[in-house]
């Protein structure tokens, strides 16, 4: 979407036009589902995920600035829905279950793209980005997958531009050494980790 | 590190959400528009129309009359 478009369609939003409200949600819906479906791996959490994140777009309408850009805002906001989901759950979690968020892996390391994966390959790049943490999964995401700049995926994640390339330096140096392990078959097996 | 990591991650497939579950969305985000889309003010009808100004041709008069009243007191009237 070109910059004079997205202008366009921020005002008309603005003024509450539906037209403009679709526009946007076909030009960035497959991307921000695919970004939350990766980082959740899990549909229904994607879904509800999604879904307020639009909501949350509709609910500031007025009150965005002519200037929005809407690809960055759109991610932030729906980062943020998943970091506060995560937070919460670890507050509500037992004990024995918020130990084991300091486990280097999640207990749920399954892709839901991995059981309609194309080749193998693509097979062990889904179950490698699966198994990384959520800060090395969010970055590799914004830039590899959603294909957002490195600035806008630094202002997504809150944190400075050097910041951002040393924590995506580090994602991706993690992902090598998951796939590595995959081929050398030393992934961590899902029974292994005892909720 | 090379950026063919990054480039096998750009070739991953995408997802779609539910059908359903997009109509509804959609009708949901229509409806939240339509609630805070800004209202346009109802026109007034028969006589208040000039309401506006009847109110500001009698504050003009007020006014004038004033400045009449300070001017004469100063004698220049």
């Amino acid at each position: 979407m070109d910059r004079g478009t997205e202008l366009a369609l921020v005002a008309r939003l603005k003024a509450g036009d539906e037209a403009a409200f679709d526009a946007i949600y076909d030009a960035f819906n497959p991307r921000l589902f695919t970004f939350l479906l990766r980082l959740c791996r899990r549909r229904d959490l994607a879904d509800d995920l999604l879904e307020e994140t639009w909501l949350r777009l509709v609910k500031h309408a007025g009150r965005l600035h002519t200037d929005t850009r809407l690809l960055p805002w759109l991610f932030t906001v729906a980062r943020n829905l998943h970091v506060s989901y995560v937070r919460s759950r670890a507050l509500e979690d037992s004990a024995g279950a918020s130990l084991m968020s300091l486990w280097p892996f999640s207990v749920d390391q399954t892709s839901p793209f991995e059981a309609t994966a194309a080749s193998e390959l693509e097979r062990r790049i889904e179950r490698a980005l699966a198994t990384l943490p959520r800060p090395a999964r969010e970055v590799l995401l914004l830039v590899g997958v959603a294909g957002l700049s490195h600035a806008d995926a630094a202002a997504v994640c809150g944190v400075t531009a050097d910041a951002f390339r040393q924590r995506l330096s580090r994602a991706r140096a993690a992902l090598a050494r998951a796939l590595d392990s995959i081929d050398r078959g030393r992934v961590p097996v899902l029974g292994e980790v005892v909720p | 590190m090379s950026d063919r990591l990054l480039d096998r991650l750009a070739a991953l497939p995408s997802a779609t959400p539910s059908p359903s579950r997009t109509r509804q969305l959609r009708a949901r985000c229509h409806r939240a528009l339509a609630r805070g889309r800004p209202r346009e003010p109802r026109p007034r009808r028969g006589a208040l129309r000039y309401w506006p100004h009847v109110v500001a041709g009698l504050g003009g008069l007020y006014f004038a009359e004033t400045i009449r009243q300070v001017l004469a007191v100063w004698g220049l009237l």
